[in-house]
């Protein structure tokens, strides 16, 4: 992996969510790929392993790709370490990207790593921007911007001797761009893999009951509770909004301690940080360590009766008023 | 009878750390070190493994020397013994790099059932080395687990994964990421923290290990920091005037700007 | 000359710290509140070996020593200040003077029950017609055969309501006429062992404080402390370790109301301001920090003395008479900068202020503190 010249193109790992539908996230992803690729003259790639792999096919022609590299297989149906991985190295080896993206989710995370690994490369997760960059380390590198410290530190990382530069991107993070190019390249690659070399053994494999797809740091849309909604109702009425709206409830320590909210939800520092594009805060006072868990929202509107509440300084748009009454009257609106 | 060994790291008590204009690092002298948070639920998780199957649980921490003050609160916790992996070498090793040092560590030490780690660090936040390590050392990595029970040297539990929950089994040697209040930390009694001081903490530098694809120091680690900075986000800070439903008006405005819609029956947006 | 704690002794502060947070901080208020004593409490400190803190491991405790202590009963006392009173007096003047003054056999019978928390230790001198003159005691205790049969009563009694083992302070007359003050160990469930009501205090109000009567129980001579004779200098060594652990108490309380002061300043705004930008509370603030250190470091040193050298009286006798005054006037000024949010019992402000003040009172009022000060000043202990 010495001569980095040899490496070309830019790759996006693009995930299939649920076996349904391509992740909104890849989407996102080879918007800025498509980037990254005008800029360096070279080629966008999508690389596809699903069950059905072709049915994803025209989607992803939309979004600004050159290439798409796929496989169809059943064991492909969902994520598995071994067989992902072993597969997706085996293309990496083959095609040399110079730059390989993917989704920070459950599998890209841990696809990423591991191939960083076996490529004895970088990889900078959740970045919060991408650049190319020309320093003493080189010429048009790719530079990510990094979250540290619970966001109150940002790292500008490079990869220069190694590659592929790899990184993983959460969702909401770029913009999808509708594009067709022409002439797409379509390669379909044959499944190759020893069932042998998997060691884990599956008994039995039901769905689970909770939307694991579903989970705060992927969440685009994020209703918090806090102190000032004071009683079961509310929360009851949160959950509710957050169900019209397709989003997300978290909140703060306090309803958890009350029981109206289980742990796995608490925003903050000993619990989840959220990238949402808009986080509305419900009857939350703004302590600090609720606070660091949201500073990365793009948007953040706060509601508290109370107009010294410090939630107000790190909102955008500030609502002095009962949360519950507000609640009740979002409620209404948005009750199909 | 399982050897149960823990990852921990030392980081910095901070969540809002100044940087120095010179090396554009993070300050850290005067800040007091701790042992990272998720690591607790992976040493609760080892210490009660122990008592059940009995065994051994020794804590691993790579890091500059006074990470042993790290690996004295764990063991004061209820681990059985230390390694320290330190070397100036060592210094500002990547997730690669840790993977890498673990590896040499592991391969010597021989004997090992499980590893354990936390989630992710409050400094770094990458969440990798568990995933590297296990590609270093070829063993399964097995994470959000909640039930688990080991017999025979073959490791059963329930874990999702994905939309699944899966039922597995698998044959030790494996590493296991714990997720954060998985369980309740035991507290740390004086006592454990005195007797924490007569027990065995060893030192692995540089030249106990064979390194042999070992990238040394910071300027051969393949991520390279170009800048560190502090980070204050900008908020409007704008306050709503009018009346409540004026308000509540302009909240839906903006939710709408935001692409919140009402979710129609049958089809999502 | 190193300003700083070992690095065991961060970890005692730390983990202290976080179990006092996790465990007592739902209950302080309660206690406080309703003057109660929780027991499920008592048993969680005993898991991390709160009631034998430097009691050797031989005999069940963690063997620390006296800095680590301090550290302990200060971060125990920064949450519930009567939890510390229960635990330094347990510890200092309850197990300690049995461990330094006991015989093989007094250690071998208590000092695990001690150590584990089954058997609350304290130390009794106070009647009431002898608190500052402290020779002046009146309980008497009349040799007969090998044992003696005690009379008198104690008021004021710290653990009073909870504690099953005491040392008592007693005049005594043996047979063959001898007399002076002895320290004995009375039991609880010695015939004639009577505890009296609780008091109702100001402050402390976690730590049962009561009266105890002794109506004639026979103490057998295995619950004689040292030699008979020397019951007053055990009493008065033993008050000198006492005093480390009562400043150390004092601290905490002082330690606490500080924090909240500083967080209540930065986020309280008037006058479009956070009032931490008037000079008139950053000045209050400045001036309690600087009170904090300088409390902070006598108690060390006096901790540190305990350990190295025989006599430390005048510096023990200055952390507690310092550390006392300044836990009185922080809480106080912690009051005045939470103004009349301060005065609520919603915040705990006004139950730091009254536990500070009997800080300044018992163990030796600060008025003996100074006596003691001056004693060994002018004799030559400059």
């Amino acid at each position: 992996m010495s001569n980095t010249d040899e490496y070309k193109d830019i790759w996006v790992f693009t995930e299939i969510k649920d076996h349904v539908k391509v992740h909104d996230c890849a989407l996102e992803i080879l918007g800025k790929g498509r980037d990254l690729a005008d800029n360096l003259g070279q080629k966008l790639v999508a690389i596809v392993l699903a069950l059905d792999a072709e049915q994803y096919l025209p989607t992803i022609e939309e979004h600004g790709v050159d290439k798409i590299i796929y496989l169809s297989h059943i064991d492909l149906k969902h994520y598995h370490e071994r067989i992902f991985t072993k597969l997706v190295y085996d293309l990496v080896l083959k095609h040399k990207p110079s730059i390989f993206l993917l989704p920070s989710t459950e599998a890209g995370n841990a696809l990423a790593a591991r191939i960083a690994f076996r490529c004895r490369t970088g990889l900078v997760s959740n970045v919060l921007d991408l650049e190319l960059n020309s320093s003493e380390f080189g010429a048009n590198l790719l530079l990510g911007n990094k979250p540290a410290f619970q966001g109150n530190i940002r790292a500008k990382i490079l990869c220069p001797d190694t590659r592929p530069q790899m990184c993983t991107i959460s969702g909401g993070t770029f913009k999808k761009k509708k594009l067709k190019k022409e002439n797409i390249e379509i390669e379909k690659i044959d499944y190759d893999f020893d069932p042998s070399e998997i060691k884990i053994k599956i008994i039995g494999a039901p769905t689970r009951k909770d939307k694991p797809s579903a989970t705060l740091s992927d969440a685009k849309f994020v209703l918090g509770g806090g102190h000032g909604l004071a009683i079961k109702e509310n929360f009851q009425k949160l959950y509710k909004l957050a169900k019209y709206t397709d989003g997300q409830v978290g909140g703060t320590r306090r309803p958890i301690l009350d029981g109206w909210m289980p742990e796995h939800l608490q925003i903050g520092i000993s619990g989840e940080t959220i990238f949402s594009e808009l986080y509305l805060a419900f009857g939350i006072s703004g302590a600090i360590q609720h606070v660091v868990g949201i500073t990365e929202s793009k948007t953040i509107i706060a509601i508290n009766k109370d107009p010294t509440a410090p939630i107000f300084k790190v909102a955008d748009y500030c609502i002095v008023a009962d949360a519950a009454e507000v609640l009740e009257v979002l409620l209404k609106y948005y009750k199909v | 009878m399982l050897d149960i060994f823990v990852l921990i790291k030392q980081v910095p008590k901070v969540h809002d750390p100044e940087v120095d204009r010179k090396t554009g690092t993070i300050v850290r002298e005067g800040i007091e070190n701790i042992i990272n948070p998720d690591d607790w639920y992976a040493l609760e998780l080892g210490i009660s493994l122990k008592k059940k199957y009995g065994g051994n649980v020794t804590v691993v921490t790579m890091g500059p020397a006074q990470a042993e003050s790290a690996l004295r609160e764990a063991i004061a916790m209820g681990a059985d013994d230390g390694i320290l992996i330190c070397d100036n070498i060592f210094a500002y090793s990547d997730t690669l790099q840790t993977a890498l040092v673990l590896k040499e560590v592991f391969d010597k030490i021989e004997n090992y059932d499980l590893i354990i780690t936390g989630t992710e660090t409050s400094d770094s936040s990458t969440g990798q080395v568990p995933y590297q390590l296990s590609e270093a050392l070829d063993i399964p990595l097995i994470t959000d687990i909640f039930t688990m029970e080991i017999e025979d040297k073959c490791f059963k539990c329930q874990r999702n994964f994905g939309h699944e929950s899966q039922n597995i089994e698998v044959d030790l040697p494996i590493l296991i990421r714990v997720g954060r209040h998985f369980n309740e930390p035991r507290l740390i009694s004086l006592l454990g923290i005195k007797e924490s001081y007569y027990k065995d903490v060893k030192l692995f530098d540089f030249n106990a290990l064979n390194c042999p694809e070992y990238i040394d120091g910071c300027n051969k680690s393949p991520t390279k920091v170009v800048k560190t900075e502090k980070f204050v986000i900008k908020r409007k800070n704008e306050f709503i005037e009018g009346n409540v439903n004026e308000k509540i008006q302009r909240l839906i405005e903006i939710m709408q700007e935001h692409r919140i819609e009402k979710i129609w029956t049958g089809v999502k947006k | 000359m190193k300003f700083d704690l070992s690095e065991k002794q961060h970890l005692v502060r730390r983990n202290v710290r976080k179990f006092a947070e996790k465990v007592l901080a739902p209950v302080a208020p309660i206690v406080d509140k309703e003057a109660s004593f929780n027991w499920e409490t008592a048993k969680e400190l005993s898991k991390i070996n709160a009631w034998g803190i430097q009691i050797p491991e031989k005999y069940g405790g963690a063997g620390l020593n006296t800095v680590s202590y301090a550290v302990t009963i200060e971060e125990i006392s920064r949450i519930c200040a009567s939890t510390g009173l229960t635990l330094t007096v347990h510890n200092s003047v309850g197990a300690f003077p049995i461990y330094k003054w006991g015989t093989e056999e007094q250690k071998e019978r208590l000092l695990y029950d001690i150590a584990s928390g089954k058997k609350i230790a304290g130390f009794t001198w106070t009647e009431p017609n002898a608190g500052s003159d402290a020779a002046g005691i009146e309980c008497l205790a009349v040799q007969d055969g090998n044992d003696f049969i005690l009379k008198g009563s104690k008021i004021f009694v710290t653990n009073g309501g909870i504690g099953s083992v005491f040392l008592v302070g007693s005049k005594y007359e043996t047979s063959n006429g001898e007399k002076g003050i002895a320290t004995f160990i009375v039991e609880k469930g010695m015939e004639g062992y009577e505890i009296g009501k609780m008091e109702d205090k100001l402050g402390m109000r976690g730590n049962p404080t009561t009266s105890l009567y002794f109506n004639n129980i026979r103490v057998p001579k295995e619950n004689i402390l040292g030699n008979l004779k020397d019951g007053f200098k055990i009493a008065m060594q033993t008050l000198d370790v006492g005093r480390i652990g009562i400043a150390a108490q004092a601290l905490g309380i002082a330690q606490a109301a500080y924090e909240h002061s500083v967080e209540y300043s930065k986020g309280r705004i008037q006058f479009k301001r956070p009032i931490s930008q008037f000079q008139g509370v950053s000045f209050k603030l400045a001036e309690m920090a600087t009170k904090i250190d300088a409390a902070r470091l006598l108690v060390y040193r006096a901790a540190y003395l305990k350990d190295h050298q025989p006599n430390f009286t005048k510096e023990s006798a200055m952390c507690k008479f310092y550390a006392s005054k300044i836990a009185r006037q922080i809480t106080q000024e912690a009051i005045q900068i939470h103004g009349g949010y301060g005065y609520m019992k919603d915040l705990p402000l006004e139950r730091y202020y009254r536990d500070a003040k009997v800080t300044e009172i018992y163990e030796g009022t600060s008025e003996i503190m100074k006596l003691i000060i001056a004693q060994q000043i002018l004799r030559g202990n400059l």
